[in-house]
């Protein structure tokens, strides 16, 4: 048995939660770190971090369309369209 | 990447990382457990891509366990009195290693509805590095060219990959069942394959509509999206613009009506290039194909028909999720917006315009101008002196109040001229005729709407364009 509204809400959740992750934090908390000048710790932790904050923005990218999946298969449900794996399937089968 | 000038010393760093790691943490609750109300094998896919989110997440957390614990053993190595240098290549050999948790393929893209709210996802976006910006356009082009909010050029350029993938895709597919085609001898394998074949290629048509629409200076692909084969196979939806929305003062958002699709876009975007000079200096206009609009083999649906309201109100979200994402993508710099629906795209925009549905209707639109309209509901969405009203003579569609009083006899709605006008200089504007001419360059119809669209509607010509079918209406009481 599906029940649209708690579909929905989980999908909005999952949006609204993901929009206000706080991506730079992980990465800014370790951009400057530096055991002694010159030495080769800040350069990697700089690199690090880069690379921490495109993972954690394409996390929550993904949650964001994730949530956004859920709600339109809600929709979907919704107007009677028991067919709504495919409105999740979506553009990303492309 | 932004770069702070103060440097901190490894135990600060982990005070500041335990603190984001908790947050981050925290995020991750969001996705706990399966997917709520859902069960059936549709759930499928769903509860695959929360897996893969969870694992993902789980990983990015394990890393910054790790530099946590690197950072801590740096920490008492420099109390306990190591060498620096000897602590400084240990740390950096942990910091090298951290961080290549493959992010993996993008679960879906945005499809349809109303989306996020726009003004967050402009918040959202503003807050991302550049560089991540960069990246996120790059491994997410069907989300970034999905998200209502966001700046014009990136959602083109995002759009712009969606498509041009969409298209190669859609070749190969057609070249594949071509091959099954030519070997197939069974009659009833035959039909089925030969209707996959017009979904396919009739999916490649829209694509090269949407193609040709956009392969022209100063258009701009705002929205894609592309029906999966398994979900019927032909379905494209877009919005493009000619113009920069960004950066115009005047945006004209058009809707259109009833056995419309994205095929119409090159001669529709080539009526907004008219309008919109027009309009005057500074204007930018949007075709916005966005929503499913009723088809003629689909009268007879009641999911489906031009006689209902359900493919309005199942396209409505999704408009007024791009109307208010104009306004958003520019803070503080708002665009004077007027969403113009044309037949069954009136009835889209009025939904569009209405706060009855959830979660409320585009702000953003100062004016709303119905073309042939054949009602929209019971208000006309903005308040007198913003609402405005075309009705062609010859237009029996507008003449139907099918969806409501005929807007061209609503209070506070404001009636345009589509007859033939003749300008203090001597210029004629030409009559509309018909359901079909409303924008026709040249007509006193699609310079009251350029009026409209310019803010400058003191330069309109009113009429409230009573025909014989109003009379009629009359006489008999409609």
């Amino acid at each position: 048995m599906v029940r649209p509204e708690e579909l929905q809400g989980a999908g909005r959740a999952c949006v609204a939660v993901a929009l206000a992750v706080p991506v730079t934090a992980t990465a800014g908390a370790v951009r400057s770190t530096e055991v002694l000048p010159g030495g080769r710790a800040g350069p990697a932790a700089a690199a690090l971090a880069d690379r921490w904050e495109v993972a954690v923005a394409l996390w929550s990218a993904d949650v964001v369309a994730h949530g956004e999946a859920l709600a339109a298969a809600a929709g979907a449900y919704s107007r009677g369209d028991e067919d709504a794996a495919a409105v999740l399937a979506g553009p990303g089968a492309l | 990447m932004t770069t702070t000038l103060t440097t901190a010393l490894p135990g600060a760093a982990a005070a500041r990382l335990a603190v984001a790691r908790a947050a981050l943490a925290r995020a991750g609750e969001v996705l706990a457990g399966p997917v709520p109300g859902w069960r059936g094998a549709a759930a499928g896919a769903a509860a695959g891509a929360r897996t893969s989110l969870r694992e993902r997440h789980a990983a990015l957390l394990a890393d910054v366990d790790g530099v946590l614990a690197a950072l801590g053993t740096a920490t008492v190595a420099l109390a306990g009195g190591v060498p620096p240098a000897v602590v400084d290549a240990a740390l950096a050999g942990a910091l090298d290693g951290a961080g290549h948790t493959p992010a993996g393929p993008p679960p879906t893209g945005v499809t349809g509805g109303r989306g996020p709210e726009p003004g967050e996802v402009a918040r959202w976006w503003a807050g991302l590095d550049p560089d991540t910006r960069a990246v996120l356009e790059r491994e997410r082009p069907a989300l970034v060219g999905g998200l209502d909010g966001l700046p014009a050029a990136v959602r083109d350029r995002a759009n712009r990959v969606v498509l041009a993938g969409a298209r190669e895709d859609a070749r190969r597919e057609e070249q594949a069942v071509r091959d099954r085609l030519v070997r197939t001898a069974d009659p009833v394998e035959l039909a089925s394959i030969g209707w996959e074949l017009h979904e396919v290629r009739a999916r490649l048509a829209r694509l090269g509509a949407v193609a040709a629409a956009v392969d022209a200076p100063g258009r701009a692909l705002l929205d894609l999206e592309v029906d999966a084969p398994a979900d019927g196979g032909s379905g494209v939806r877009a919005a493009v613009a000619r113009g920069d929305v960004d950066a115009a003062a005047h945006v004209g958002v058009f809707t259109a009506g009833f056995t419309t699709g994205v095929d119409e876009l090159p001669g529709r975007l080539g009526e907004l290039d008219a309008l919109a000079a027009a309009a005057g200096p500074g204007t930018a206009a949007v075709a916005w194909y966005g929503y499913d609009a009723p088809q003629a083999h689909e009268v007879a649906d009641p999911d489906r028909s031009v006689l209902g309201r359900a493919p309005a109100e199942e396209g409505a979200p999704g408009l007024a999720s791009f109307l208010d994402g104009l306004d958003a993508a520019r803070p503080g710099r708002e665009a004077h917006v007027t969403a113009i629906g044309h037949s069954y795209g009136s009835v889209v925009t009025a939904a569009a315009l209405s706060s009855e549905g959830a979660p409320g209707g585009a702000e953003g639109v100062d004016d709303v101008v119905y073309l042939g309209s054949p009602g929209v509901g019971e208000v006309p969405g903005r308040p007198p002196g913003h609402a405005w009203v075309v009705e062609a003579a010859g237009d029996p569609v507008a003449d139907t109040a099918w969806f409501g009083p005929d807007p061209n006899r609503m209070p506070g709605v404001t009636g345009l001229s589509a007859r033939e006008v003749v300008l203090p200089d001597g210029r004629v504007l030409a009559e509309s005729r018909g359901h079909g001419a409303y924008l026709t360059p040249g007509t006193t119809s699609a310079a009251n709407v350029a009026a409209v669209v310019g803010g400058r509607p003191q330069d309109a010509v009113l009429d409230r364009g009573v025909g014989a079918g109003d009379r009629l209406r009359r006489l008999v009481g409609g």
